[in-house]
């Protein structure tokens, strides 16, 4: 492995001395767009430190509350998601959600694991850019089914097959910005599924084709319940910007469900300067959501379905605490299916990259065979057993969600709330109004 | 409500909910009545949405946006204007507006063909997958804008950034045309193209001559990006 400069050492009598300003990334950054002529793009999620639920922390029952026997007392996790409009709500088993990713993205073993995880476990998954995969309805037990702008695969029939539609206005890794699938990927398969040549690079729309704003939006989503005859709940997923109007619009508009996808939200592939450099954290974009529906008289009334960076189920815990209703996964279950996985060292150096720090999901050559449309590589990927080690790593975000729960006392982990925490940090306490750790009061500008 | 013959009804939809005379098209319909004629729409949105039965519906007077939206089999003909997103997302099935239509007709079809005898606003047959969508009348900006496949016929003139980013299609415009949009091209009218164009225009009794279109079709500059392009680029993004 070739070594950058180290800051201190001595070369020929001399002390190396980077700059800050002109780091090594950021030389590495300019020669790299002086050499490709373009943007950069990669995938996952922003590589910078970002305010997070890591920053709280449970503060669980002592004298002053009564736990709950951590190993046996029941603890709810079941929840309900969509009934506003009187459609059939999701049922789910705990409160976590497969973000939409798409067959095109994902290996057509990658969706298919992940639609077995969530059937045993009793939650849901998305489909995602291309419309539905060939067999996807019956790999998921309920199926949440994407409307974006692009359009690529999209089939009324298949809609009326799913158990929820989510109309996608943003996500968080690139709000504002439309999909990106790198012609790698673009195989005949998926090409013909999107009606795109296939090989090429496809830049999906941002706007959707038949509406603009809130307005036209709450249309469109009576034209969904017409063609559904109002059997499913209407989702709206948006990336966290302005979310306090952006939610209570959503609301406004018809949403039975709003789906906020925070900065850390990732994607397989994205402009890098639209992964660092927009949108707000989940974790303040969530309490922002929560304040948005409270403001409305909404709350309860329209479910909030979080996602971006949660990694396991303590983050979902104090998600739940500062009032989502569930969260959503994308990257973490791609790591419970191997993603980044210690294995084929070679595969990862030929991309310029390592296992644990592999985000080179949009080049299609997937060392473990997730984010890949080549046959070869996908067979690395056995869904039965990859399916088994998601539904074992969704069972530990129930454990973890029902620990924090009982431990402050809570039968049902939807009783947490922001009581339950205290901030590590300024900075969350300034966000989310719940006391630094050691003082007794908010912090309040 | 009334039959007014046969395997035909009358469906009255003053006063009456959305929901309620879209599911009694679609009940209808799939018991095989063969043609329904909607009366006093009102201009009301969201009318025969995700209609799949092959029966003929007539609206007798204007409809809303997302009229006939995500049709697949059906032949609807809306005797007067219609909103946005007319015929969006169509798999097959024919759908005539004898007035105008508003923005986004056509939108993202994959099949069927939809006929406008008028006008339409901005960004027809936008994203269009397949099947045929056909103006009698003029199109506003960014029409075909990212078109897929498909063809898209202007009898009257094409606003501004026509074929705006088409990935492939054909748009054949016989009046003006006030600008391509990046990366349409010009291309000859062949054979196959008049043969094409004749059919449309005899069907929809368009008196035009099918040799005087101008073609446009992808220059497929975008389809990878090339950094000895910038300018293309620039202009496209």
């Amino acid at each position: 492995m070739e070594n950058g400069p180290v800051a201190g050492a001595r070369v020929s009598g001399r002390v190396i001395r980077p700059s800050h300003i002109w780091s090594p990334e950021v030389i590495e950054d300019i020669q790299e767009k002086a050499e490709i002529g373009r943007y950069r793009i990669r995938a996952y999620s922003t590589l910078r430190r970002t305010v997070h639920f890591e920053d709280l922390t449970f503060v669980p029952c002592t004298l002053t509350r009564i736990p709950l026997e951590g190993y046996r007392e029941r603890c709810e996790t079941r929840t309900m998601i969509g009934g506003r409009h009187g459609a059939e709500p999701i049922v789910l088993e705990t409160p976590v959600t497969i973000a939409g990713m798409s067959y095109g993205a994902l290996s057509a073993n990658a969706k298919q694991a992940l639609g077995w995880a969530a059937s045993r476990v009793g939650i849901s998954t998305t489909t995602g850019d291309g419309g539905m995969r060939p067999g996807e309805r019956e790999d998921s037990k309920a199926l949440v089914y994407q409307v974006l702008p692009s359009r690529y695969g999209f089939d009324p029939h298949h809609l009326q097959m799913a158990d929820a539609a989510e109309v996608v206005i943003g996500q968080g890794a690139k709000p504002g910005t439309g999909g990106l699938l790198l012609e790698s990927k673009m195989s005949a398969t998926i090409a013909e599924q999107r009606t795109l040549p296939e090989g090429v690079d496809q830049r999906s729309p941002v706007r959707h084709p038949d509406f603009f704003g809130p307005d036209d939006l709450q249309i469109k989503i009576e034209e969904l319940r017409e063609a559904t005859d109002g059997r499913i709940p209407i989702y709206v997923k948006i990336g966290a910007c302005r979310v306090l109007e952006d939610v209570k619009l959503a609301a406004k508009a018809g949403a039975d469900v709003i789906v906020l996808d925070g900065l850390e939200g990732a994607t397989g592939a994205s402009p890098e300067a639209l992964l660092d450099h927009t949108a707000i954290p989940t974790m303040p974009a969530t309490v922002l959501a929560v304040r948005a529906l409270r403001e409305e008289g909404l709350e309860g009334e329209v479910n909030l379905i979080v996602s971006g960076g949660i990694r396991n189920g303590v983050d979902a815990a104090k998600a739940l605490a500062l009032g989502a209703d569930a969260v959503s996964i994308g990257t973490a279950a791609l790591i419970a299916l191997n993603c980044n996985k210690p294995v084929h060292h070679d595969d990862y150096a030929r991309l310029g990259t390592q296992a644990g720090a592999c985000h080179h999901c949009h080049t299609g050559a997937c060392p473990v065979g997730i984010t890949t449309q080549d046959p070869e590589l996908s067979k690395r990927l056995p869904p039965q057993e990859a399916s088994e080690r998601v539904e074992h790593f969704l069972n530990s975000m129930t454990m973890e969600m029902q620990m924090m729960a009982r431990a402050c006392g809570k039968s049902d982990v939807h009783d947490l709330e922001p009581e339950d925490m205290r901030a590590l940090t300024l900075e969350a306490s300034l966000v989310t109004g719940i006391p630094f750790a050691g003082m007794d009061r908010p912090l309040a500008l | 409500m009334a039959a007014v013959a046969a395997r035909a009804l009358e469906i009255d939809c003053a006063g009456r909910p959305t929901r309620e005379i879209n599911r009694e098209v679609k009940r209808a319909a799939s018991e095989g009545t063969e043609e329904i004629v909607l009366l006093n729409p009102g201009g009301r949105h969201n009318l025969c949405v995700a209609l799949f039965d092959p029966v003929t519906v007539k609206v007798r007077g204007d409809a809303g946006w997302y009229c006939t939206g995500m049709l697949d089999g059906a032949t609807i003909v809306v005797e007067g204007n219609c909103g946005w997103g007319v015929a969006e997302n169509a798999m097959s099935g024919l759908v005539e507006v004898h007035g105008n239509a508003g923005s986004g007709a056509g939108a993202t079809m994959r099949g069927g063909e939809l006929y406008v005898a008028g006008d339409t606003g901005s960004r027809a047959a936008i994203s269009l997958k397949g099947g045929a969508v056909v103006v009698g009348g003029s199109v506003g900006y960014m029409s075909g804008f990212m078109m897929q496949r498909g063809s898209l016929v202007v009898c009257g003139d094409a606003g501004e950034a026509l074929g705006d980013s088409m990935y492939e299609g054909r748009i054949y415009v016989a009046g003006e045309v006030a600008s391509l949009g990046a990366d349409a091209v010009d291309a000859e009218l062949d054979d196959d193209d008049v043969g094409f164009l004749r059919g449309e225009l005899e069907r929809h009794h368009v008196d035009r001559d099918p040799s005087s279109f101008r073609k446009v079709v992808a220059g497929r500059k975008l389809w990878n990006f090339s950094k000895k392009e910038f300018e293309v680029w620039k202009t496209a993004l």
